[in-house]
């Protein structure tokens, strides 16, 4: 997988030259051997170089590897990467943060788009989850979610709540009650609400 | 070995490795302030998070790029300060460096904050304290490991280091006080330590004396040749008395004397007296050790001259990564001496020199593994004697195995080799056939600490001789028993 990551990043970087791109081609040689926290540090600073969204994925990425989810999911944000590989790490980074519905949806939409070794590991992910939610979702379950999702936007870090709310709306719609569907909407909406307040600030 | 569970010691306590890389930062061939600001700002970003090894990663790669940037300098200074108080990095590597024996490492880690502290923590003086008992640096050594004696939790183990100092200075009542303190409050492994070598100390003094009696049985006096039937047997009774001078204890100047006297009850002519001295000096760096010794002894059978030897010899030890090497050479010029037979066997009063006199020179070389009850040695030995006649001149050699083995009041010393000998030129007579023999040598001896200075000792070993020429193949079995005394007076 790292050497995948290099590869793409060596295609697209080899002919552009500047400051954020070298340092997105040192983060690449970084992950690639293994040193993730440079090769976080390197990605962080070729998007404040100004290297664009493929640089915040990459750190994405190695805070997967740096096993930081929460940080990951924040970072990739809630839409799907065009590229297969990200979006893999993205899905890692879900599961990680026991975003399980979030992994799953992201495996499946891109299933296809995966080469043979990354759809065997998808496959066994996949597997993993669907056995993990096979049986009756337990309350206690939901409430750590909401719990978690109230405690992210209370801390300002809304995308993070956002997707907590939305596992906890998506764990609750699988009862027969409905559990604390409502607050999960409500939490939703207002992680969505302190995002949008977020972004018209800056 | 005292080392390594005084590591174990500090290791248990020690808390977990972090990545925090706090070593010198090289500056960028070419500075770039801008690039340095973003790595600035990321290092907070991940500061503020929680990750200091991260943010330690940008703000170095900040100085790098700008090594100007006093932020930065600040900010990863900060890390490396926050880390010490909990972290102890350094004295977990140097705890490592200890345990494995690198101690010139050890010392380079915790000088710099042993001695930026006023008063280094205990942890830090202890392990600074043995590097440099096990570096020789012993007057430095005491300083720290006094420090460390001041505090509970490394109480223990800085006494029995003050003592081991204590003992290679030579002075056995303080080692054997220092010793005493551990063996009032410590665990029972520590206990059991200072008991050993409280009992070492007892031995160990700058002016020693001893003296043994013994009483055993050689089935072989006279190496009897196994075809001519069984072999001269005797029962042997005898004494030994020595003495050690070291003014200043295990290392430097040296001299022993000692006489010996070993009768058998039936073959007076194998009656042996032996007196000899050696004067030398044993230089020390930390495990490694060169000593320079020259010896004179004489020896009388059946109370008549027999042989008058001079000797120069060098050995020394030196710490390998696998091992302890050691090495050694000598050169030994020997008098063998006859009395002459007047009428009716009195002698005339005048002695002869042997044709078979003339110089040994003896070199080996070995390797040894030192463990927690002792240490086992692999030798290879080779001797070259000359003389007068070639047929009674030889080279022999050969391999060999030492091991020591040291409990709390008892000791087992395992010694076996095998000896190739080839004189230089045919004996004259029937055959003319150059001599060649093979010997198998094997003791083993065990003393036991009894009440006091007195100890008792058992030893039993045999030789298997074997020759082109079968007058000189043997057999030869011996044991003895012993009372020993040995007492400290300086």
């Amino acid at each position: 997988m790292p050497r995948l990551l290099t590869l793409i990043l060596a295609s697209t970087l080899l002919a552009a030259s500047g400051p954020a791109e070298e340092h997105l081609l040192q983060g690449a040689r970084a992950f690639r051997t293994g040193r993730y926290a440079e090769a976080l540090v390197e990605f962080k600073v070729a998007e404040k170089l100004g290297a664009g969204p493929d640089a915040r994925a990459y750190a994405a990425a190695s805070l997967v590897k740096l096993n930081r989810p929460e940080e990951a999911v924040e970072l990739f944000g809630p839409k799907a990467s065009a590229d297969p590989v990200l979006e893999f790490y993205r899905a890692l980074a879900c599961y990680q943060a026991r975003l399980f519905t979030c992994a799953d949806r992201a495996l499946e939409a891109a299933m296809g788009r995966f080469g043979p070794r990354v759809v065997e590991e998808a496959r066994t992910i996949r597997a993993q989850i669907h056995q993990t939610l096979a049986g009756e979702i337990q309350p206690q379950v939901i409430d750590w979610y909401l719990s978690r999702g109230g405690d992210a936007v209370q801390g300002g870090r809304t995308g993070l709540g956002r997707l907590y709310a939305e596992e906890a709306r998506a764990l609750g719609g699988r009862r027969k009650d409905c559990y604390r569907c409502a607050e999960a909407d409500a939490l939703l909406a207002k992680a969505k609400a302190a995002a949008a307040a977020s972004e018209a600030r800056r | 070995m005292i080392a390594a569970w005084a590591w174990a010691l500090l290791w248990a306590a020690a808390p977990g490795a972090k990545g925090i890389d706090c070593s010198k930062v090289e500056p960028a061939p070419v500075a770039d302030k801008a690039a340095a600001r973003a790595y600035l700002e990321v290092g907070d970003g991940e500061r503020r998070q929680g990750n200091p090894e991260t943010a330690a990663v940008a703000f170095r790669e900040a100085i790098r790029l700008d090594p100007s940037s006093a932020p930065a300098r600040a900010r990863l200074l900060d890390l490396c300060r926050a880390e010490e108080p909990e972290g102890d990095e350094v004295v977990s590597r140097a705890a490592r460096a200890v345990e494995e024996g690198r101690y010139e490492e050890a010392v380079a880690l915790l000088g710099p904050r042993y001695r930026a502290k006023g008063q280094a923590d205990p942890s830090t003086a202890l392990l600074y304290g043995i590097s440099l008992y096990e570096r020789g640096e012993d007057a430095a050594a005491q300083e720290a490991l006094e420090r460390a004696q001041q505090s509970e939790e490394t109480r223990d183990p800085a006494s029995v280091f003050l003592g081991l100092l204590a003992l290679r200075s030579g002075d056995s009542e303080r080692a054997e006080a220092q010793f005493a303190r551990v063996d009032r409050g410590a665990s029972s492994e520590l206990s059991a330590t200072a008991r050993e070598l409280s009992a070492l100390a007892r031995r160990n003094a700058r002016l020693a004396v001893s003296m043994q009696a013994e009483g055993g049985y050689d089935s072989n006096v006279d190496q009897f040749p196994d075809q001519a039937g069984s072999g001269t047997g005797d029962f042997l009774y005898g004494g030994m008395a020595s003495a050690l001078f070291r003014p200043l204890g295990e290392r430097g100047p040296y001299a022993v004397a000692g006489a010996r006297l070993r009768n058998l009850q039936q073959f007076g002519e194998y009656d042996l007296g032996w007196v000899g001295g050696a004067a030398g000096y044993r230089l020390e760096l930390g495990q490694n050790q060169l000593r320079v010794e020259y010896a004179y002894d004489q020896i009388w059978l059946d109370f008549q001259p027999f042989l008058g030897a001079h000797q120069i010899q060098l050995d020394g030890r030196l710490e390998v990564p696998f091992g302890r090497l050691g090495g050694l050479v000598s050169a030994r010029a020997e008098t063998y001496s006859r009395l002459e037979q007047g009428v009716n066997g009195i002698g005339n009063g005048e002695v002869k020199t042997e044709q078979y006199s003339g110089p040994t020179f003896d070199a080996e070389v070995s390797v040894g593994w030192a463990g927690s009850p002792g240490e086992l040695r692999l030798l290879y030995r080779g001797e070259l004697h000359r003389s007068q006649k070639e047929e009674l001149s030889w080279l022999d050699h050969g391999p060999g195995l030492r091991a020591v083995a040291a409990f709390s009041s008892r000791r087992v010393l395992v010694d076996a080799r095998v000896t190739a000998r080839t004189h230089l030129a045919a004996e004259p007579g029937p055959g003319n056939v150059v001599r060649q023999d093979t010997y198998l040598d094997g003791a083993i001896s065990f003393e036991q600490d009894l009440v006091g200075p007195l100890s008792f000792s058992l030893t039993a070993g045999g030789r298997k001789a074997f020759s082109n020429v079968p007058n000189f193949v043997y057999t030869r079995l011996y044991g003895s028993a012993g009372l020993i005394f040995t007492a400290g007076l300086w």
